[in-house]
């Protein structure tokens, strides 16, 4: 009697555990949304212990799940509870499936360039593959929303945490409907010739300062301005010109305003210049170097010249690279400066060219002698090749001047 | 005695049932009895996926799907009738949530610097270690889609177009290990460079030219010497830049094929062609080897193709036909502007060698070479082109300048 009520006291506990996990099952199957699942059986009847993942799964799985009905199938993957990534995977590959006869229907006819021959492509052609990639995207972003990992999006959440999506999905509008706009210019143009004109990269330049008034429609100053020191154009150049100068916000901020302001007058401006052009450029770059003198003082404006000059951060990588102390590179600049200004006058003193190409010869010899007691033999020919080219300039002048005419007698002519 | 005997037979009966019932219910099947996870190297990487789902009370086919690891999830999905595309996709998608902490480390680290200082990506100046936290975790994610789904066979027609011009007709068993040897190379050498910051040091071409030999060997184990042949003929550094070179020339095949064994030959003791591996005075070796092809091409040439090839090889020649696509002239005013550019050239090379003058004399010279050389351009290019062509390819334009008077002593 007893050993019969503990088995069905048993039996009965495993009736009402079996009954909960279907009734589990059953009620999170009915809560779930319209869409019927179609998936199921994916594993049927599978035992536990199979070394076979695949065992049991029907093999018209990805059939019952696909359709040319994108919202259907969008609707069915996420009644199977597809998490929203892989959806987003799984139906841009659908949309640029859709698109794929259309981009067949043109490259289809096209035949692998000989090898012989640099890879081109028809003009027409690429023309149009760049509309049916646009119609894609939209077509993608239509059916998606816009990509919450989108870089850009991503970008300004993280420097502008407190700015509203709406916000945020109306830069990324600007961003794309200009971005879209600049890359069929520069596509275009490197699809017909292979660069870009002058003209066009005019055209790019105005289209940038059209998205930026767009911006400003949208944002306060403060915002546009923050947004400006953050993520412009010229902030950016800014932060990689000044890398090694190591900037503090407030020399950052002055520097930006300066480069801005000159930016906004003049560049960036593309070829062919005219000579009055080039001297109204050179002019304000002069100008504008005296105001960042003036902004920075002068033991830091010294900094800056130095840590922007381009040989200078060269160097600074050789020296890293051949573990010499950090001021060498420092040594390496003043070196360079103090040579270039004897090329400089040595250029000026009266005398014939093959005189002067007999100091240049010496002046170089001295700049490799003090060179490789300061890097060694190994570190010259390397510095030769990277940030030392000012002592190949030597030379080369040294023979420049060797094969000019020679000076006329001083009597004149 | 009898009711407890019905009852409980009637439970036994029921337990039976049910579990039949659920054995049928896989996607409750997975989620209570979830397979033991595979003795795969590969981690389960259905963590994002498993969160979704348990805050998804729906997601039961999904979970059934992503129960155990992602070769599992592969399995199934092959099994169910995926196609490639879709699986590439949802698998990529997986591989890139399963190193989402990296990611996120290293987007953090860019962003721990100032907004005034960085971050600086993918330039000279990026932090080292991060670049190569980037790296590492570019190569991880490669290696695990390509142990999860194999190689990515070209699918679209460019891609199988793209394949055709680089194989040609090399058997597709060996297109694919030809493919890896590349890759693994080639991540090898990028590290190299990538920790030179720059700056190649004789240690770091040595450790290039190394790798170099070791992929060259690798490959010579694949191939045999004429796939060889063709292969370099199609994707080596000296076929790269040739089909540039003679763009404007526009060979024949056979044509291509007798330059590039000629310089093939020559390029050989010199990296196979790869000058950036070179030093400065191996630089100088090979261009100086390179001076003597002319007699060679003129050797596997007809006189006419010749004289086209010796035209149209000239830098000049190609500098100037890309400003005149540019500025949409006709093709034939390419050969005009060269030839106003030889003429001058050789003028001034006679003038300058010829008994010596006064600078007055030489300055009347130069002048009148100048004025006539910018007539000539002028009316072929036009006064917009002309000034585009200065700024370029006529640079050359700057040794007609008279040469200015020396400085005067001040008296004393």
């Amino acid at each position: 009697m007893k050993t019969s009520t503990f088995f069905l006291a048993g039996s009965l506990v495993a009736n009402a555990a079996f009954v909960a996990v279907f009734l589990a099952g059953s009620s999170a199957r009915h809560a779930s949304s319209t869409a019927a699942p179609v998936i199921a059986p994916a594993t049927p009847a599978k035992p536990v212990a199979s070394n076979d993942p695949a065992a049991g799964v029907d093999p018209e799985m990805w059939a019952h799940l696909q359709t040319d009905e994108l919202p259907a199938m969008l609707e069915r993957m996420r009644a199977e509870g597809f998490p929203n990534s892989v959806i987003r995977a799984i139906m841009a590959e659908q949309v640029r499936l859709q698109f794929a006869p259309r981009r067949h229907a043109l490259t289809d006819s096209a035949k692998a360039p000989p090898y012989w021959s640099p890879a081109t492509q028809d003009p027409k052609i690429a023309a149009q593959l760049r509309e049916i990639m646009k119609e894609q995207d939209r077509a993608t972003k239509d059916l998606l929303g816009p990509d919450p990992e989108d870089s850009f999006a991503t970008t300004l959440r993280r420097h502008f945490p407190n700015w509203s999506d709406d916000k945020i999905a109306a830069l990324q509008r600007i961003q794309t409907e200009f971005g879209e706009k600049r890359n069929e210019i520069a596509a275009a143009a490197r699809d017909t010739r292979g660069t870009i004109s002058p003209d066009e990269m005019n055209k790019i330049n105005a289209l940038q300062n059209e998205a930026h008034a767009a911006m400003a429609q949208l944002l306060s100053p403060q915002e546009l301005e923050d947004y400006d020191l953050r993520l412009g154009n010229t902030a950016n150049n800014l932060r990689a010109q000044l890398a090694g100068f190591d900037p503090s916000e407030q020399e950052f901020r002055a520097l930006h305003a300066l480069q801005q302001a000159f930016n906004d007058r003049f560049g960036p401006m593309y070829g062919p210049f005219s000579a009055d052009d080039i001297r109204a450029r050179g002019e304000a770059q002069r100008q504008l170097n005296d105001q960042i003198h003036a902004a920075l003082g002068d033991q830091r404006y010294a900094d800056y010249q130095r840590t922007t000059d381009y040989n200078y951060q060269v160097a600074s990588r050789l020296v890293a690279r051949l573990e010499l102390p950090p001021e060498t590179a420092n040594q390496l600049y003043t070196m360079q400066k103090d040579f270039q200004e004897r090329m400089t006058q040595a250029m000026r003193i009266p005398g014939d060219h093959q005189e002067r190409s007999a100091q240049l010869g010496t002046m170089a010899d001295e700049a490799e002698t003090t060179l490789t007691t300061l890097l060694g033999p190994r570190g010259l020919e390397a510095y030769k090749q990277n940030g030392g080219q000012w002592v190949q300039s030597i030379r080369q002048m040294q023979a420049s001047l060797a094969r000019m005419p020679a000076a006329p007698p001083p009597r004149g002519n | 005695m009898k009711r407890f005997r019905f009852l409980l037979a009637i439970s036994l009966a029921g337990n039976l049932a049910l579990v039949v019932l659920l054995a049928r219910r896989p996607e409750i099947r997975a989620r209570f009895f979830p397979p033991a996870p595979s003795a795969n190297a590969i981690p389960s990487p259905a963590a994002p996926a498993a969160k979704e789902a348990a805050a998804d009370p729906d997601a039961e086919n999904w979970s059934a799907l992503t129960a155990g690891d992602l070769p599992d999830l592969v399995a199934r999905l092959r099994a169910g009738g995926i196609a490639p595309r879709f699986l590439r996709a949802i698998v990529g998608t997986l591989v890139r949530e399963h190193f989402a902490d990296r990611h996120r480390a290293i987007a953090d680290a860019l962003a721990a610097k100032p907004w005034w200082q960085g971050p600086l990506y993918y330039s000279i100046s990026e932090d080292p270690k991060i670049a190569a936290l980037r790296r590492q975790l570019t190569r991880d994610e490669r290696t695990m889609m390509f142990q999860l789904l194999g190689p990515d066979v070209p699918s679209s027609t460019y891609e199988q177009l793209w394949a055709q011009s680089h194989y040609g007709a090399l058997a597709p068993e060996k297109v694919e290990p030809l493919r890896q040897v590349n890759l693994d190379y080639d991540d090898l050498m990028a590290e190299v460079r990538a920790q030179a910051h720059g700056i190649l040091l004789p240690e770091d071409r040595e450790k290039l030219a190394y790798l170099e030999e070791q992929k060259r060997a690798d490959i010579d184990k694949l191939l045999t010497p004429d796939e060889l042949f063709d292969y370099n003929l199609r994707n080596g550094p000296t076929a790269r830049r040739l089909r540039d070179q003679l763009a404007a020339f526009d060979p024949s095949e056979d044509e291509f094929r007798a330059i590039f064994k000629i310089h093939q030959e020559i390029e050989a003791p010199f990296a196979d062609g790869r000058v950036q591996n070179l030093t400065q005075d191996e630089r100088r070796a090979r261009r100086d080897a390179l001076a003597s092809i002319g007699d060679r091409i003129a050797a596997v040439l007809p006189p006419d193709r010749l004289a086209d090839y010796q035209l149209k090889t000239d830098p000049a020649y190609v500098q100037t036909d890309a400003l005149v696509t540019q500025l949409a002239l006709p093709p034939t005013a390419t050969a005009q502007i060269v030839a106003v550019q030889k003429d001058a050239t050789a003028r001034v090379a006679a003038l300058r060698g010829s008994q010596p003058l006064t600078r007055d004399q030489y300055n009347a010279q130069i002048a009148a070479i100048s004025d006539e050389a910018t007539a000539k351009l002028s009316a072929v290019l036009g006064p917009t082109g002309l000034a585009q062509y200065k700024q370029g390819s006529g640079a050359w334009l700057q040794n007609l300048r008279p040469i200015p008077a020396p400085p005067v002593a001040p008296k004393p």
